[in-house]
């Protein structure tokens, strides 16, 4: 059997760096992504007496990683909105398609936003995103078709502005 | 097939989360409703779109390789609290101690209170031992409670 700090060591390899990615994005700087993945797995060890009965650890992860962010984000309240840090820091595109894709991302309501990106970027199932934002399983099926909707409609207006 | 049952099978299998034999069975039916493919088309475009959007390449990733340093960083938190729990505790200890003092009711005992009555009761026996004894229909309980009120009072009193 292995030890907490064996299981703590594995979840470390597998998912601190997706866990940063995901932080990454959502902060002003690299470093404050990176001490917020140490709390993260410092959250994890404290916790080390429940890793037996975590049903899915990513999902698990991304809850204690999401949490730590907003308790972050609850201190500085100057702080940009995540979106706007990530879609301002995000290059330039030659593609209007795009351009117009990121703008449609960031006007999206934040549930519907929060929601379309685990799915998308973080590849998290519709089961790992229910449990990481604990909303029932329906409500992030309706939030993700809702969010691709209102996307598509951006597109189609824009479409039909440019025709 | 009803418009948004459709639709909500579109999403799903757009966003990459239909059960495979549901999808063979959509695919099935798309091939002979061209609008519906088309559909289908569309809305696998803004999720292709979309997922090209909120993922970023090239950023930069400097993790530490290890977390034992967490581990000690945990071990030492726990360490300190402990200590900080055993501080307090002497203290209110303390001022509890020292706040008694100053009442002056402070009862230092080497025997729990409940032993000494029991010493007592029997030390005060043998006066009403031979009462007792001359009534033996009494039960033992009897004759400790008749002991113990025997050790409640004086014993000058009980001389006389």
């Amino acid at each position: 059997m292995q030890s907490a700090s064996d299981v703590i060591d594995r979840l470390y390899g597998q998912h601190a760096n997706e866990l940063y990615g995901y932080l990454a994005r959502r902060c002003p700087d690299a470093a404050t992504a990176g001490d917020l993945v140490q709390e993260t797995f410092l959250q994890v060890v404290r916790q080390s007496d429940q890793l037996a009965k975590v049903a899915m650890p990513r999902a698990w992860l991304f809850a204690i990683a999401r949490n730590m962010l907003a308790r972050h984000y609850r201190r500085r309240r100057d702080l940009p909105t995540a979106a706007e840090l990530w879609y301002a820091s995000a290059p330039e595109s030659k593609d209007d398609r795009l351009a117009v894709m990121r703008e449609a991302i960031i006007n999206l309501p934040a549930e519907l936003r929060d929601t379309l990106e685990l799915r998308l970027e973080q590849e998290l199932s519709y089961e790992e995103i229910a449990h990481v934002l604990d909303i029932p399983i329906g409500t992030v099926r309706s939030r993700l078709h809702n969010a691709v909707r209102h996307l598509r409609d951006t597109l189609r207006n824009q479409e039909e502005k440019t025709q | 097939m009803k418009f948004d049952v459709l639709e909500r099978l579109l999403m799903d299998r757009a966003l990459g989360h239909l059960d495979p034999d549901v999808e063979a069975l959509l695919v099935d039916y798309l091939a002979n409703d061209p609008t519906a493919a088309d559909q289908a088309q569309e809305l696998q475009n803004v999720v292709d779109g979309a997922t090209e959007a909120v993922r970023r390449t090239g950023l930069a990733i400097e993790l530490p390789s290890e977390i034992h340093r967490l581990m000690w960083r945990h071990r030492a938190e726990q360490a300190l609290a402990l200590a900080a729990s055993f501080v307090v505790g002497v203290g209110i200890t303390a001022l509890v101690f020292r706040a008694n003092l100053r009442s002056g009711n402070v009862a230092i005992s080497s025997v729990p209170a409940q032993a000494n009555q029991s010493v007592v009761s029997a030390a005060w026996l043998a006066p009403v031992k031979g009462k007792v004894e001359s009534l033996p229909f009494w039960s033992n309980q009897r004759v400790y409670l008749l002991a113990s009120v025997a050790g409640q009072s004086p014993p000058t009193a009980r001389a006389n």
